[in-house]
């Protein structure tokens, strides 16, 4: 069943050739030795790990999901986001473990993210954005520090938040991570990425393509049904296994026939695997498209020893978040989807045992302003995400909370506020937890070694 | 069928004319979806993988020949070679 993959063997030579073995910077330095140290684990008995990016598509409205509680913060916030500001008495009160300069809350719609936040199984990365090296409001006004491309554009920053390259020719960091992790798993056949959301740039671009999976399972060819045992399935499955077998004279109709193959076959073999193992009991909320794309993570990481995976990387999109109009109805829902849906699936990372074996984390393309345009916000910069799982140092707010008036030191015109911890020291920080080596994250993140910290210290390493 | 296969087995190195399986049955579909939909462009091989496929089907009975066009047309779109095409 194993396709032979003759090209892939000898781009993971060259690509173990190619890795850098240190890199002299400041920051790379300041790597802790608990990177050392999670990759020291990696190997083990039990050793699993998942990393799962619930990607908000279109720019989360952030600075309404976390809001300050203290009442002169909530009286700057209220002054700038007016019609949109959410009522202090409204917000779910955080009491962080660390400390943060201000008490803030959670959006109404969020009270079982609020729990895990209190249990210690939730963190929030305060104001993260995609930059290039560390950006103070002179640096942008005055043009003195190289900026990310076409800030403010969706696609681009989708692609920059996944990527972190400026290039064309750029390659996710999830797929870097799976080329210099390749051999970790015992199954080759099925990719260390797996998206229930189609193609992305995050994991794509690597010597494995990202396996593509839907909410309620294998996307099967519907005119073929492998595995049915009726006459016509049978008969036509078998003309199209003879198609697939012939030599080809094209190159590229010898690797479509490659590629179908290993795609067919795979199909059966998690079809298998996920029948063996069956789907987790917690319940999901069946009409959120999230909340099923989570229920199939799960299912997937509950059939993980039969797929033979030691490591993997989840891709789970959702769109809706550009609230350009109608915001105030349309966030609150997107709040209280994204709450349920997460809930759902840290329970079943506790049932099926793996709750410190998964962290889930969110990005978007970028934050928003933080006026209105009288319906909606614009497209920002800065924004907070959430980590989940037993893995993160939960209870607490990292980075390096905004100011929220408009004009302030954070502010480049409209509340677009410049980010104070960049997407490489988030994504490096889990990369760490990961299992990545220093040596691998410096290759991995180059532009890591512009900041201070690499590991922003929110996941646990022991 | 299974003649059949022999026979395309065998002859599978040899010039067939569109609509002409490599065992030298004449299989109008094949002429067409060969023409129209590869310019013409099909290798022995996989016209006598389709000739075998569709070969069950009665060409005298309506329904059945409903299939054998739908079955040549799938398999043709489905196939390495279409997919170079396209």
């Amino acid at each position: 069943m194993k396709a032979s993959k003759p090209s892939m063997i000898d781009r993971r030579n060259f690509i173990r050739r190619s890795v850098i073995a240190a890199v002299g910077s400041s920051s790379f330095s300041a790597l802790t030795t608990q990177f050392n140290l999670a990759h020291a684990q990696v190997g083990g008995a039990d050793d699993y790990r998942a990393l799962v990016c619930v990607f908000l598509y279109g720019g989360n409205d952030a600075f309404n999901m976390l809001v300050p509680r203290s009442l002169g913060e909530h009286t700057t916030y209220a002054d700038t986001r007016r019609s949109l500001a959410i009522a202090r008495e409204d917000l779910l009160p955080l009491n962080p473990t660390n400390s943060v300069p201000a008490d803030y809350g959670l959006h109404p719609q969020m009270p079982d993210l609020k729990n895990l936040f209190d249990d210690g199984k939730l963190s929030l990365i305060g104001n993260v954005g995609t930059l290039i090296e560390p950006t103070l409001q002179s640096d942008y006004v005055n043009q003195r520090v190289e900026l990310p491309p076409q800030l403010f554009s969706h696609n681009d920053q989708q692609n920059f938040v996944m990527s972190l390259q400026s290039n064309r020719n750029r390659q996710g960091w999830a797929s870097r991570i799976a080329d210099l992790m390749i051999d970790t798993n015992t199954n080759q056949n099925l990719s260390m990425n797996i998206t229930l959301s189609g193609s992305n740039t995050f994991q794509t671009g690597g010597v494995q393509a990202p396996y593509a999976i839907g909410a309620g399972g294998v996307n099967d060819y519907w005119s073929l049904q492998p595995g049915n045992t009726e006459e016509w399935s049978v008969r036509r499955n078998a003309a199209y296994d003879a198609l697939l077998a012939q030599s080809q004279s094209h190159l590229f109709a010898t690797e479509f026939a490659r590629t179908q193959r290993w795609s067919i076959d795979l199909g059966v073999e998690l079809r298998l695997a996920l029948s063996a193992v069956g789907a987790p009991q917690t319940a999901f909320d069946g009409s959120s498209r999230l909340a099923s794309m989570l229920r199939m993570v799960s299912h997937l990481i509950a059939a993980r020893q039969q797929l033979g995976m030691k490591r993997q990387i989840f891709f789970v999109g959702i769109g809706d978040y550009d609230t350009h109009g109608d915001q105030i109805n349309r966030h609150p829902t997107l709040m209280n989807e994204l709450n349920h849906a997460l809930t759902s699936f840290y329970n079943a990372t506790v049932e099926l045992g793996v709750s410190d074996k998964v962290t889930t984390f969110t990005a978007s393309d970028f934050g928003r302003t933080l006026t209105s345009n009288g319906d909606g916000t614009d497209h920002g910069w800065g924004s907070h995400q959430m980590v989940m799982g037993d893995g993160v140092d939960g209870g607490k707010i990292f980075g390096t909370m905004p100011e929220l008036a408009i004009g302030s030191n954070d502010d480049i015109g409209e509340g677009r506020i410049i980010p104070t911890t960049s997407v490489d020291q988030y994504a490096a920080t889990l990369a760490g937890w990961y299992g990545l080596t220093p040596s691998q994250i410096a290759e991995t993140f180059p532009t890591l070694a512009k900041f201070n910290t690499a590991d922003l210290g929110f996941m646990r390493f022991d | 069928m299974t003649g059949a296969s022999a026979d395309v087995s065998r002859n599978k190195n040899a010039a067939c004319p569109l609509g002409v399986a490599t065992d030298g049955r004449f299989v109008p579909v094949l002429m067409l979806t060969a023409s129209i939909m590869m310019a013409g462009g099909m290798s022995d091989d996989m016209r006598g993988v389709i000739a075998d496929h569709i070969e069950p089907f009665d060409p005298n009975d309506e329904q059945q020949r409903l299939y054998r066009v739908a079955e040549a047309t799938y398999l043709m779109w489905m196939s390495p070679e279409f997919a170079v095409q396209r």
